[in-house]
């Protein structure tokens, strides 16, 4: 409890970064598996427009 | 014997032959470029490679070693 | 019940669009066996069971590029059920010579004009049902972009499929020819089905050899052929394509009315000088020298000054607000200093110990002793002691001097360093923001630790070029839409095809200037499979926008920003690409088939400012979220690594970086890189973690160089770095860093698109061990030239020298046919 108790601040900040890495993480191996593009653009400017990926 | 080679821009040029034989006359056919078509020269580039050409309504850009075996004659 | 359609048209006609736009995410994307071409297969959308193939842009059904044999060894063996022809309106007569030869191999087609939308705004008109009477097929009008007619197009050829007639061409030669051709007809097997006979009579005709291969026995037909050549005086081919030309010809006059004939419009007026003979280079080498110059070097440098010292160092003034007032109180408590020194100096030289009094009058020491300074003061008034100070310009010289007494020491001893808080409006940097923030909380020191020296740091440093970036998006984005760019691929490809690709290479390179992963994949509007493979491999060479940062971190930091350094980096990457092409196509795999260069070059037109902003803000925005998530990921990791170590034999947080993990791995793959001048572990990690994203490069230096301690003044941000690195040694580090392989993400690129692992490891390894070598000679022949130094390694940058030039210079012969080996 005394531990809880003097080092809240670090595990507040702990714990926010876990779950910011943590989807991060996630959304990439999501967007891997979607085959997304790794360009990381959108189409609409690109001279590729759209001959790319799927 | 004139060829495309040495065409200046602004000129209306007929094909008489094409020389050669295999892929490249090939290709240059392929592209329209045949006996008798009219070319109209618009762009030279620096060093006079390449060429582009207005040939059956459209722009064709050729090369200074394929505009070579392509003997014209001006209009 | 399967119906096949394939897809056939020339390149640039617009199939892909149309493809996608059939086929929806439908899609299979691969390569035909064995080969490169890349192959695509889709369900047809809105009808079940329809199978749509986009065959290989095509021009014509010649034996004699890859593309062309893969087509038509499908359009024969896999015999789809219909064809769907796509034919660019405003390019029709060159295209229906393709739509000639899709007509005699006895499959139905329907024939779809597409880019009605500019024949139509050009003012031109097709007469559709003309030309589909004299073609014998149907014939539908479409913009594939625009959507419109690809609907009933694609349903005209389905209900063709459905049907299953074999189709009879209607078109005719000249007599002579025709003769010939039934003549030829004669002779052929009975196992060549009705439909194909005349194709393949033709084929005969014109002695196409990879016909030969398909019809067991080959008929002798010899005679028949050199017959007609020595009527028409004229080989076989050429009598063939006229002929077909002669045809198109006979009906466009009945089928096409083309508005105007525009001789020299503005756009041809602009490039009589742009492409000019003499000045375009010359033109094309000041546009990109200027694009550079302002976006890293002027321009974008006060923008990042701002974000490094500011938003991420201590903190700005809101709008200025106060700025002045703040800078004049700063050079007056300057002054003091200065003063202070000064004296502390004289008393010092007279032999008065005087460390305790310069750790109280440290304004950085917490609880100053007050004391000490007393105890100083009454020890110069003594001595009598007499200062000299002097102030110094900014070249470095001696400006102005005059003298300090104990009573200038004492008052300037009180003098209280200015809180730039205090004046006019003040925002804090974020460090110190986040600092604060956590001290209040009461984080533990090492999470803070983590939070402000590795993700602040590393990710902050990479975010400070964001502006830098963002204007040279600007500027391409611009050259892009005007039209420019297209230019330059005209322009360099005389020098392109010098070291054997076309000027067509050339815009990959373009799109790498944004990021090098569509650039990699543009090289898939290249047909010929030699080329292809030369630029995937080389396209990765333009500095990237991700290497901008290491780009202008070099520049800015290590050789104060030299007008020249940055300029340097892009032609850098050019004359790499240049280099190797040249190399290369004089070795045995890349030398080979002929190929023929057809560019449209689109007309001038002024860009409009939403479409250059938002093209900007994309990239802009890509590489935002990038630094939020890869190299944020990264910094942490790289944090870890380098803050922990075994310390007494005790896996533990370090003290000192050098100590850290990350240094002893460091340690031990530096040396690889001394004789290029960096062999310290910092650098060589830090190229290291270029591999995953090249902006780590800059955010592992940001961490191993304490960026997160933002010093007083400006230049100082990267101090450290400058003292680990000469301006030599800094350029082989750009050097390397710009040629070596890309990031792993783009890595995936070369991989897919070369569509074999052997050329995959080739092009890394190429570009690697290319990137070593040039870095190496760039050091140890600077080091011979500036220092006269010479060792082993110089003898080898001098050897490596030599094997270029003569590798750059030999001889070289190209093949005329096609060798390879297609099976379908």
């Amino acid at each position: 409890m005394e531990f809880l108790a003097n080092n809240w601040g670090s595990l507040l900040v702990g714990a926010i970064l876990l779950v910011v890495v943590g989807s991060i993480v996630l959304r990439q191996i999501k967007n891997h598996k979607q085959g997304k593009s790794s360009c990381g653009r959108g189409c609409s400017n690109c001279p590729m427009e759209g001959k790319c990926h799927k | 014997m004139n060829t495309l080679r040495e065409a200046k821009v602004g000129q209306n040029l007929r094909v008489v032959k094409i020389h050669g034989d295999g892929a490249v006359k090939r290709r240059i056919m392929d592209m329209g470029i045949t006996k008798g078509i009219e070319l109209h020269v618009r762009k030279v580039a620096p060093l006079g490679d390449p060429v582009e050409v207005t040939v059956r309504n459209y722009e064709l850009t050729i090369r200074r070693s394929d505009a070579e075996i392509i003997q014209t004659e001006v209009v | 019940m399967r119906i096949k359609i394939a897809l056939a048209g020339n390149p640039n006609s617009g199939k892909t669009t149309l493809f996608n736009a059939l086929t929806g995410s439908n899609q299979f994307v691969g390569n035909w066996p064995g080969v490169t071409v890349e192959k695509k297969e889709g369900g047809l959308k809105g009808h079940k069971d329809v199978t749509l193939t986009d065959l290989p842009g095509i021009y014509s059904l010649s034996p004699y590029t890859l593309e062309e044999v893969v087509a038509r060894n499908y359009l024969l063996k896999e015999k789809p059920d219909a064809i769907l022809n796509i034919v660019d309106g405003t390019n029709l007569e060159r295209n229906l010579y393709l739509t000639t030869q899709l007509l005699e191999l006895g499959i139905p087609v329907v024939v779809a004009v597409n880019m009605m939308d500019v024949v139509n705004k050009n003012g031109d008109k097709i007469h559709v049902k003309k030309l589909a009477e004299e073609l014998g097929c149907e014939v539908v009008e479409i913009s594939a972009l625009k959507g419109t007619g690809i609907k009933e197009a694609a349903n005209r050829a389905v209900a063709l499929a459905e049907q299953k007639k074999a189709m009879k061409s209607v078109h005719t030669f000249s007599s002579r020819i025709e003769e010939a051709l039934n003549a030829i007809e004669a002779k052929l097997p009975d196992s060549v089905p009705e439909e194909q006979r005349r194709f393949f009579a033709i084929k005969l005709f014109e002695r196409d050899d990879k016909v030969k291969e398909q019809l067991k026995p080959v008929p002798d037909v010899e005679d028949i052929v050199t017959a007609a050549e020595e009527e028409l005086d004229d080989d076989s081919e050429s009598i063939i394509t006229n002929e077909r030309y002669t045809f198109i010809s006979s009906i466009i006059t009945d089928c096409y009315t083309k508005k105007s004939k525009n001789k020299q419009t503005i756009s041809d007026k602009i490039d009589r000088i742009v492409t000019n003979r003499w000045l375009a280079l010359p033109i094309f080498a000041v546009v990109m020298f200027v694009v550079y110059f302002v976006s890293v070097t002027t321009v974008g440098t006060i923008l990042t000054d701002w974000t490094n010292d500011g938003l991420f160092g201590d903190g700005w003034h809101l709008l200025d607000i106060g700025a002045a007032e703040y800078a004049d109180a700063s050079d007056a408590y300057s002054l003091e200093r200065t003063k202070i020194d000064a004296y502390l100096a004289a008393a010092e030289e007279s032999g008065i110990d005087v460390e305790a009094v310069t750790e109280a009058l440290d304004p950085e020491t917490e609880n100053p002793d007050a004391s000490a300074v007393t105890a100083f003061e009454e020890e110069a008034a003594a001595a009598g002691i007499e200062g000299t100070a002097e102030i110094y310009n900014d070249e470095g010289e001696i400006e102005e001097t005059f003298p300090v007494s104990l009573e200038d020491f004492q008052t300037a001893a009180q003098a209280e360093e200015p809180d730039p808080a205090n004046y006019g409006v003040w925002v804090p940097g974020l460090p110190g923001l986040i600092k604060s923030g956590l001290e209040s909380i009461n984080c533990a020191p090492w999470l803070e630790g983590l939070i402000l020296d590795g993700i602040v740091a590393g990710v902050g440093a990479v975010l400070g070029f964001v502006p830098q970036m963002l204007v040279l998006f600007i500027f391409l984005a611009f050259l892009e839409s005007c039209g420019y760019m297209a230019r330059i691929a005209f322009i360099m490809d005389r020098i392109f095809r010098k070291f054997g690709l076309s000027g067509k290479s050339f815009i990959p390179m373009l799109i790498g200037t944004g990021c090098g992963i569509p650039g990699v994949m543009a090289s898939r509007t290249i047909e010929n499979e030699r080329d292809r493979r030369m630029t995937i491999m080389t396209t990765t060479f333009i500095p990237c926008g991700a290497k901008l940062p290491i780009i202008a971190l070099i520049a800015g930091a290590l050789f104060h920003n030299a007008w020249w350094v940055a300029p340097s980096a892009y032609f850098v990457g050019i004359a790499a690409i240049v280099v190797s092409g040249i190399i290369l196509k004089k070795t045995k795999m890349f030398s080979g088939e002929p190929a023929p260069f057809v560019m449209e070059l689109p007309a001038y037109h002024w860009p409009t400012v939403g479409n250059v902003l938002r093209s900007m803000w994309e990239r802009g925005w890509s590489f935002i979220k990038k630094a939020g998530t890869v190299i944020l990921l990264s910094t942490i990791f790289i944090w870890f690594v380098s803050n922990f170590g075994v310390v007494d034999g005790q896996f533990q947080m370090v003290e000192d970086l050098s100590d850290g993990l990350l240094a002893v791995i460091g340690r031990f793959i530096a040396p690889i890189f001394s004789p290029l001048g960096w062999g310290e572990w910092r650098a060589s990690v830090a190229a290291i973690t270029g591999l995953v994203a090249k902006e780590n490069v800059v955010g592992t230096f940001g961490i191993l160089y304490g960026f997160a301690e933002v010093a007083e003044n400006g230049w100082e941000i990267w101090g450290t770095l400058s003292s680990s690195f000469t301006g030599l040694s800094a350029y082989s580090f750009l050097v390397f860093n710009l040629l070596c392989a890309p990031c792993f993400a783009a890595m995936g690129a070369i991989k897919r698109e070369m569509n074999s692992a052997k050329w995959f490891w080739f092009a890394i390894g190429y570009q690697t061990i290319f990137a070593y070598l040039v870095s190496m000679c760039v050091y140890q022949i600077g080091m011979l030239v500036t220092a006269g130094s010479f060792g082993v390694a110089t003898v080898i940058s001098l050897i490596v020298l030599v094997a270029f030039f003569y590798l750059l210079f030999r001889p070289y012969k190209e093949s005329q046919r096609l060798e390879k080996e297609v099976r379908v």
